[in-house]
């Protein structure tokens, strides 16, 4: 096996290096998914539950650090982060001007936990773009040194002048290499693309719900005062 | 909040985030595990080392140090003693001959010494070829090679020396008729080689005139090892049907021999489960209980039966 890999010419042991490469940061990137997607999800968990039992933002606030790795818990800072200016711009305000007094609350809470959607999800999904190109790709470049090595031994044999199996096998198997390695790099980066991207796509539903129940929540106070 | 918004907009921006680099370590040991298990006996390969296969003519003589030739070479038994002797006596009669011939080359009579050196460079190119074969060719190489000189002498000298002539063409005669009753046993012998080779003919080998032993010998003795003999006499009572065979199962059987190769015990150091082939082995040694011909020695031998390859040999 590995004399099949020694033994290939220098365009073959490029490619072969090339998808080691793909192959080691795509395993990099799986465990690296694997465990802070795990995170994520978990502590995202745990802090819907807290959330919902403080019921007062400024004892979920003062809980929060907690959830440093839960992608809803930086919507909630984020959000309750924005609450805390406008209240203090109103309360700081002492010739109340045409602008703040114009000021929407709900909008702008909105927009920030928009913004910290935005750059959660992008958090999220780092790295995957890689899983996705070596999926694609890592075949492609395995069938180039493939296609190259046969090249190779056929014109090997159009030198020689033989063509018995035992000319024309070892040519083959040193080419197929490529291809088979190739397919190991890009087999395990599309199942963890496929399996990262809908975790992820989970993830961004529950921001989704989450800043529209802050939304609501923020609302309901303004209301209420 | 804005550090910890700058902080995670850096660590977006940044190639490796925290902890990316261990997953990257942990990536690299696990590659380089994979060619490591490989090479681990948790993946056995499936190349079995094939021993060397030998197909042993069972005429041959059985010693412990065989010498390098070929096993199944033609078998010349009690001759190779016998014949080294002939070969020294040859030689001086054909020595005295080439004194007299010095006649011959007509320029210097005086010249018996210088002459004697020319004639016995021919005997021996003659020889050498045949120290491979020691038997058959050391006898008649020698003889033949004096009588196709003499003719030649007998016109030059005639004129010369009558007499001494004279005494050596009885000579000569003599050596001829001897010659003659030498050409027959010659005949004889390679009519006996012949049928030997034509009986090893099925056996393809690049070289005929190999000296028995063994492919791998580095003895002395000319014969073959006694390993490849007994497993060889073995194989030859074997039978097996070869739609019973399944795989390559294989079976290690230690047989303890005495010097009159008669078998003492035999033990399985290792079946090889498959019942068949091993009920098979054991009728063989049965009836291979008295070997063909004796051993140098009481000896003791491991040997490794292979179904496939005693299918291959049979």
């Amino acid at each position: 096996m590995l004399d099949l890999v020694l033994n290939a010419g220098p365009v073959v042991k490029l490619v072969l290096l090339i998808l080691l490469y793909f192959s080691l940061v795509s395993w990099a990137i799986i465990f690296y998914k694997v465990s802070t997607i795990q995170r994520a999800i978990k502590q995202s968990d745990r802090f819907l539950d807290f959330f919902w039992k403080k019921k007062r933002f400024d004892l979920v606030g003062q809980g929060i650090k907690e959830f440093n790795h839960s992608p809803i818990a930086t919507l909630f800072r984020e959000g309750y982060h924005e609450m805390l200016q406008l209240k203090k711009k109103s309360s700081d305000s002492i010739e109340p001007s045409d602008f703040s007094s114009k000021m929407d609350p709900t909008e702008m809470v909105g927009r920030a936990l928009r913004r910290a959607t935005t750059q959660e999800t992008q958090r999220l999904e780092k790295y995957l773009t890689f899983l996705a190109t070596t999926g694609s790709t890592a075949p492609f470049i395995g069938l180039f040194g493939t296609v190259w090595g046969i090249m190779n031994s056929f014109h090997g044999i159009g030198t020689t002048g033989s063509a018995s199996l035992a000319v024309v096998a070892p040519g083959i198997s040193e080419a197929l290499i490529a291809t088979a390695i190739g397919l190991a790099a890009a087999i395990p980066a599309v199942m963890g693309y496929n399996h990262f991207l809908n975790k992820v796509n989970i993830l961004i539903g529950e921001m989704d719900n989450f800043s529209q129940e802050f939304l609501n929540i923020v609302e309901r106070m303004e209301r209420g005062n | 909040m804005e550090s910890s918004r700058k902080q995670r907009w850096q660590q977006l921006q940044s190639v490796f985030e925290p902890g990316f680099k261990q997953m990257l370590l942990i990536s690299v040991l696990l590659h380089l595990l994979v060619p490591i298990l490989y090479y681990t006996p948790l993946f056995p390969k499936h190349e079995i080392e094939k021993p060397p296969v030998y197909r042993v003519n069972l005429v041959n003589k059985i010693v412990k140090n065989p010498q390098a030739g070929r096993p199944e070479a033609a078998p010349v038994k009690q001759k190779p003693a016998v014949k080294p002797k002939p070969k020294p006596e040859p030689k001086p009669a054909v020595k005295p001959k080439p004194v007299p011939i010095p006649p011959k080359p007509k320029p210097v009579p005086v010249k018996p010494k210088p002459e004697p050196k020319p004639i016995p460079p021919k005997p021996k190119p003659e020889p050498k070829p045949e120290p491979v074969k020691p038997k058959p060719e050391p006898k008649s190489a020698p003889k033949p090679a004096p009588v196709k000189k003499k003719p030649q002498p007998k016109p030059a000298v005639s004129k010369a020396q009558e007499s001494a002539l004279e005494a050596r063409l009885k000579k000569m005669r003599a050596a001829q008729k001897q010659k003659a009753s030498e050409q027959a046993r010659k005949d004889k012998l390679a009519a006996l080689r012949a049928a030997a080779i034509a009986e090893s003919s099925n056996i393809e080998s690049p070289t005929t005139d190999a000296p028995v032993g063994m492919m791998d010998g580095k003895g002395d003795q000319a014969g073959v090892s006694a390993v490849a003999f007994v497993q060889e006499f073995i194989q030859k009572q074997w039978s097996f049907s070869k739609y019973q065979a399944a795989g390559s199962p294989e079976a290690e059987v230690k047989l303890f021999y005495n010097a009159h190769g008669t078998l003492l015990h035999y033990k399985f150091l290792k079946k090889s489960g498959n019942s068949v082939f091993d009920e098979s082995l054991i009728r063989a040694i049965t009836k291979s209980r008295q070997l063909s011909q004796p051993l140098p020695e009481s000896m003791e031998f491991h040997i490794i039966f292979n179904l496939k390859d005693m299918l291959d040999k049979s």
